[in-house]
């Protein structure tokens, strides 16, 4: 095994646990039943793809801004998207349906 | 090392500590307490601007409109266990589960690869008008992507707004003292003499304040950690502690909301274009004028963004007794 295991980092381990977050959240949110628990699975599957796609981008290059930026671009529209779906949620609730 | 070790298992702990908690309170307290944890982990990933956006939006925006909703639901049926459901989950999650760690492994064997963006950032990060690597990205050398960004949050708006609409009409016809005027604001008036005192005067104080640091974190974009989104998140926190402290600010102005919330894209809108008139590509900054056209339009876009981000917590759809003071 020629495994480079000095490459193994701090940005490599919270790659790691990012995909330890996307893979329980995936679960959670098949598993969950009120729609705001899914809402918030679905949130922390984004917060580990956001670990991951930071973690690998600079594990061998040191703080990279490339993916930074991308990645702040997407929390706003984590958050945006997190919003709207509550408003939806809320109005779904307001006109009777079960949460 | 060690603290490292501690803040992913930490992470995974809160994660686990959403999902498996009955009581839906519980699980939003867990999921504010995973945020501020994430917030850390940015900073351990020496990406502080993300820390800045992680801690302002998904520890504290998020969690309030979380909190705000959960006011509006009804205790949740009780959950029944669904075998199905259970493998289905355990299939789809072990087949992600393995197929991660089937990527991750073949990485690690990988050679390094030969391009390096950090290289390639540092050498052309003169041409972009401003000395922070982020923002350059953000807003010079990706700005394809914010402006697409900032449609996105526009689309988001457009539809919590519309939503609020169809809600008000449907009000107003068992609702007699809502007057058409979709501001509501004569009941606003009544509620903010009974906000407590305390809240009162807290709010008054640290409205300014997150205001004029929103203003600094603006500013500071061009060179140091910050930029329009953590300074939009602030203007939307400045705007959601006023609103609870009852001072409703953001629905007694109608036309002036619509220009605002549209106002960054416009403007990003025109700057991208304006160079194909006299014959630079879209979104090419003319020479010499990247550094002012960029802070003109993080300042667009964080008036923008911060009242994108207010309106969806302030114009959610809320229950009848309450729809009169909101």
């Amino acid at each position: 095994m020629s495994l480079s295991f000095e490459a193994f980092n701090s940005d490599f381990w919270y790659a790691c646990i990012g995909a330890v977050l996307f893979v329980v959240a995936l679960y959670a949110f098949i598993v969950s039943q009120p729609l705001l628990k899914k809402l918030l699975a679905f949130n922390i599957m984004g917060s580990g793809v956001f670990l991951m796609m930071v973690g690998l981008a600079q594990y061998q290059h040191g703080p990279d801004s490339v993916p930074q930026a991308l990645v702040l671009t997407g929390i706003v529209v984590a958050v945006a998207a997190t919003a709207l779906a509550l408003v939806l949620l809320r109005k779904w609730v307001l006109s009777g349906g079960q949460a | 090392m060690w603290f490292d070790v501690i803040l992913g298992i930490g992470l995974i702990v809160a994660a686990v500590g959403v999902f498996r908690s009955d009581e839906l309170f519980r699980s939003v307290v867990f999921f504010v307490t995973f945020g501020i944890l994430l917030a850390l982990t940015w900073l351990r990933l020496q990406a502080p601007d993300l820390a800045l956006a992680e801690a302002a939006i998904g520890a504290g925006l998020t969690g309030v409109l979380l909190l705000d909703t959960l006011g509006v639901l009804k205790r949740p049926a009780a959950v029944k266990f669904n075998l199905a459901k259970h493998a289905l989950a355990t299939i789809v999650a072990l087949g992600a589960a393995a197929g991660l760690a089937w990527s991750f492994w073949t990485l690690l064997q990988l050679p390094a690869p030969t391009y390096n963006l950090v290289e390639t950032l540092a050498a052309n990060i003169d041409d972009s008008g401003v000395s922070h690597g982020i923002t350059a990205v953000l807003l010079n050398f990706r700005s394809y992507d914010t402006l697409l960004e900032v449609a996105v949050l526009l689309v988001a708006i457009v539809i919590g707004l519309s939503l609020r609409q169809s809600l008000r009409q449907s009000l107003r016809h068992d609702d007699a003292q809502s007057d058409g005027d979709e501001t509501v604001t004569g009941a606003t008036t009544s509620p903010e003499q009974q906000a407590p005192a305390l809240l009162k005067s807290l709010v008054h104080l640290l409205v300014p304040l997150l205001l004029i640091t929103a203003i600094f974190v603006l500013w500071a974009g061009s060179t140091r950690p910050g930029g329009a989104f953590q300074a939009g998140a602030l203007i939307a926190a400045a705007g959601v502690l006023a609103r609870l402290g009852n001072i409703d600010i953001a629905s007694r102005v109608n036309l002036l909301l619509r220009t605002g919330l549209t106002i960054g894209v416009f403007i990003f809108l025109l700057v991208a274009v304006s160079p194909m008139l006299t014959g630079y590509a879209f979104l090419a900054y003319p020479p010499g004028w990247a550094g002012v056209l960029i802070i003109l339009i993080e300042l667009m876009l964080t008036i923008s963004i911060g009242l994108i981000l207010l309106s969806l917590f302030i114009h959610a759809p809320r229950e009848k007794r309450n729809g009169g003071s909101s």
